[in-house]
């Protein structure tokens, strides 16, 4: 057996080439420094964590994410080229906020199966999607094995994920569709199951839909 | 970098595509949850994204994006166990559980798999994870057996290569 084969073959933590291994390291201390490092690769390599693949549509978010902050920055005004007078900078002030108002807000109303819960979403329509302000209260604490889940759908049924969150509170988030395709808003309890649709367990639902 | 700090969406995707599986491998090794994994990535990009200014374009992003994605998981599994624990004072916080150690190996292992050609990539996942012997992976992939060997030596020669310091150090 040659250095790479015995390498391997240490990494690999299989015996049937022991006696060979045994002779080559025996004899070869470059390889008898590299043990070490080969059977913590090995290690490594047979952690199943290690093959753990992000979900495809994670990629989808992110990307919408990060567009959609890059988006809402470049609206900002620029501050300094404000700023030659104090009485003009309230007047950008005023602007800033006005800027920053959501282009619409809904509210959600609880389901059945959770009586004591309700959600304001506040939305900016940006060029490549829909950014959103989400504010839950009245939800338990979905435990480890389930999470809340925001979706939006359109009439036809295609719904896409907005995102998810394990309690109430303040969220933002974000989804690579337009709203006035996409006008349904709502949120489920998915068990974590890997399913990629909405489970029929609605918590929170638009009053009109 | 430049065109990832404007937000453009190609840049972006593929800073997403280099690193989303080390920033996933040491957020599910730490705080063992899936969904939590997933919160930890689009948070880490989205940190990214809001620091990218202050990175120099010239240095290699690996190390800064480990530090960004091991600063979330550190703040979600705090959020988690305070919430857990019904508490809001942050006493005995700074104590992280044994599942934080050593991520930097693992987002290196998980980087070095990333960057093998995938028909090498297969012939690793086949031996090592799957633990199948070369003439079960050249049956299980439908490829001669000295295929295997061959892409199998090849492989693990590259990921030893980028790899030999494992096992004498911590991060």
């Amino acid at each position: 057996m040659n250095c790479a084969a015995v390498l391997e073959s240490v990494a690999l933590d299989r015996w049937e080439d022991q006696t060979a291994v045994t002779s080559h390291l025996a004899v070869c201390p470059q390889c008898r420094m590299r043990v070490a490092s080969s059977e913590a690769l090995g290690r490594h390599l047979r952690d199943p964590l290690i093959w753990e693949e992000p979900p495809d549509e994670l990629a989808d978010r992110v990307v919408a994410t990060v567009a959609g902050e890059a988006v809402a920055k470049d609206r900002r005004p620029r501050w300094w080229v404000f700023g030659v007078a104090a009485a003009l900078a309230l007047v950008v002030a005023i602007g800033l906020t006005m800027s920053n108002q959501p282009d619409w807000t809904v509210a959600l109303a609880p389901a059945p199966q959770a009586p004591g819960a309700a959600a304001t979403v506040s939305g900016w329509n940006m060029e490549h999607g829909t950014k959103m302000m989400v504010e839950v209260s009245g939800l338990e604490h979905s435990g480890s094995d389930a999470y809340y889940e925001m979706w939006l759908t359109a009439p036809d049924g295609r719904h896409v994920s907005a995102g998810t969150f394990r309690m109430s509170g303040r969220f933002e988030m974000m989804a690579g569709v337009r709203r006035t395709d996409y006008p349904r808003l709502w949120i489920t309890l998915e068990p974590a199951d890997n399913d990629p649709s909405p489970y029929p367990h609605m918590v929170l639902d638009m009053a009109e839909a | 970098m430049d065109r990832f700090r404007r937000g453009d969406h190609d840049a972006v995707r593929d800073l997403y595509e280099a690193y989303s599986r080390p920033v996933f491998a040491i957020a599910i090794r730490s705080l063992g949850d899936r969904m939590l994994a997933e919160e930890v990535v689009q948070q880490t990009f989205v940190n990214a994204w809001r620091a990218a200014a202050r990175f120099d374009p010239e240095l290699d992003p690996a190390p800064w994006l480990y530090a960004i994605a091991r600063r979330v998981a550190v703040d979600v599994y705090r959020r988690e166990k305070r919430h857990r624990e019904n508490r809001r004072e942050e006493t005995d916080m700074a104590i992280l559980p044994p599942s934080f150690e050593g991520l930097w190996e693992i987002w290196e292992v998980r980087s070095a798999v990333n960057g093998l050609p995938p028909e090498e990539r297969a012939v690793i996942e086949a031996t090592f994870f799957r633990q199948l012997t070369h003439a079960e992976a050249a049956d299980d992939l439908g490829i001669p057996l000295g295929t295997v060997k061959s892409r199998s030596h090849r492989a693990f020669q590259r990921l030893a290569g980028f790899l030999d310091h494992l096992g004498t150090e911590t991060a």
